[in-house]
């Protein structure tokens, strides 16, 4: 599993920096502050994504994306700059060269294999071999294509976390699907379980949280004004950093699933809970019945679960109206039975 | 060749003809990152000039559009009058 504290959190700049390193560092530094156990960059070239004869055709794409890539030796000094600001370095490959360029790097947290990738085995093996945690989306798989992918990657023996993904960007909230966070679960037992979340809210992630999710991905933008690939549906630093903060919030009241009672809670049944008054003033030798007593806060005497033993008691000393009961005032059969038991 | 003018119209529609002052990127469904790669495409055609990737990224208005045209010799209020 990912290192740090859950829910973790991957800040996902994807292009965001626009192939600028001191922007990328801006986004690590934004990242950080708003609490993200991680930041994200990606390893793609152009023709890692593309055909050539695609790239011929579409010249603008290819220049694109070969001004965003980032090379070997600029991920290489943002991993150091992630170390130095102290938060998790990961990027997503698209080709075994890529993987084996992430060598050497002595900060990587994780390797990421996008949704288009989620069933090329050779790329995931390779990336298995890096010996961190293999992240890997599963967007655009049908039910029949997680089984098979399911069953293969067990036999890899690697650290290996599965993401509930849509691709689609935004995926407008009736469409994220993230029911499926406990399907995923199911099936990929046991590895653990995220969403890379590309709606624009965060009610899918809060959900996702409640459903089991333990990793959050999250797109960042820089200046979302600008024309970028993927501005439309990613967060603003302040955005960001709330979403981090709700789902920090978020995991804080659902990790806890053993039943737990704080003192504090406990008192409160004091409080809270009922107990039995008399409803007339009784006399010693009288049997309690149900007419003569009524059940109300506070709950510091003779409490409504225990009913069956206090009806039929016999007063011991005389009890007044409206008086709170007690058992130093009562003798009890059933009372005394149920201790012979116990 | 087109107009400045007429080559949003011809990516974005006709609907926009009205506002075209005011339009920004993501002003309008259409001017999403697969439109605004459209409108470079029809820009750098229309135009003849091949764009730096940090204009491309820059041109996040119909009025900015024009200054970053300008840079390439391409004076649109001339083109526009044409």
């Amino acid at each position: 599993m990912l290192k740090g504290e859950l829910p973790y959190v991957i800040c996902e700049i994807n292009t965001g920096h626009f192939g600028n390193l001191e922007s990328a560092k801006e986004a690590v530094r934004i990242a950080r502050k708003s609490g993200a156990s991680a930041i994200k960059f990606q390893s793609f070239t152009a023709e890692s994504l593309y055909s050539n004869k695609y790239l011929t055709e579409n010249p603008i794409t290819k220049r694109m994306l070969s001004k965003f890539s980032l090379s070997p030796k600029q991920l290489r000094e943002l991993s150091d700059y992630c170390s130095q600001v102290e938060i998790g370095f990961g990027t997503t490959v698209y080709s075994v060269d890529e993987v084996e360029a992430l060598s050497s790097l002595t900060n990587l947290q994780f390797v990421k294999i996008s949704s288009m990738d989620f069933m090329n085995k050779k790329l995931i093996r390779s990336a298995t071999l890096l010996g961190v945690p293999v992240v890997v989306s599963t967007g655009m798989s049908s039910i029949r294509e997680l089984q098979l992918m399911s069953d293969w990657l067990r036999t890899l023996e690697a650290d290996v976390v599965v993401l509930h993904c849509v691709s689609l960007y935004p995926t407008p909230e009736e469409q994220t699907n993230v029911g499926n966070i406990a399907l995923l679960a199911k099936l990929f037992h046991p590895f653990p379980v995220g969403f890379s979340d590309h709606s624009l809210t965060s009610n899918a992630s809060s959900a996702a949280i409640a459903l089991g999710a333990r990793v959050l991905e999250k797109h960042l933008a820089l200046d979302k004004k600008r024309p970028g690939m993927d501005n439309a549906m990613a967060q603003n630093a302040s955005e960001f950093e709330e979403y981090v903060y709700l789902a920090k919030k978020i995991y804080s009241s659902v990790s806890q699933v053993d039943r737990l009672l704080s003192e504090e809670e406990q008192n409160q049944a004091v409080q809270m809970r009922r107990s039995a008054f008399t409803i007339r003033s009784m006399s010693a030798g009288e049997k309690i019945m149900e007419e003569d007593i009524y059940f109300a806060r506070p709950g510091d005497g003779i409490q409504v679960q225990e009913s069956d033993s206090l009806l039929g008691s016999i007063v011991t000393e005389d009890i007044a109206s409206d008086e709170k009961v007690t058992w130093s005032k009562l003798e009890s059969q059933k009372r005394k039975a149920g201790e012979k038991e116990r | 060749m087109k107009s400045y003018e007429e080559v949003f119209v011809h990516v974005f529609g006709d609907s926009i003809a009205g506002q075209l002052d005011t339009l920004e990127y993501q002003g309008i469904p259409g001017w999403d990152s697969i439109g605004h790669m459209a409108l470079i495409a029809a820009l750098e055609d229309n135009f003849d000039v091949e764009l730096e990737v940090d204009d491309v990224i820059d041109l996040s208005s119909f009025s900015v559009g024009k200054g970053i045209l300008l840079k390439y010799g391409v004076a649109v209020d001339e083109s526009t009058s044409e």
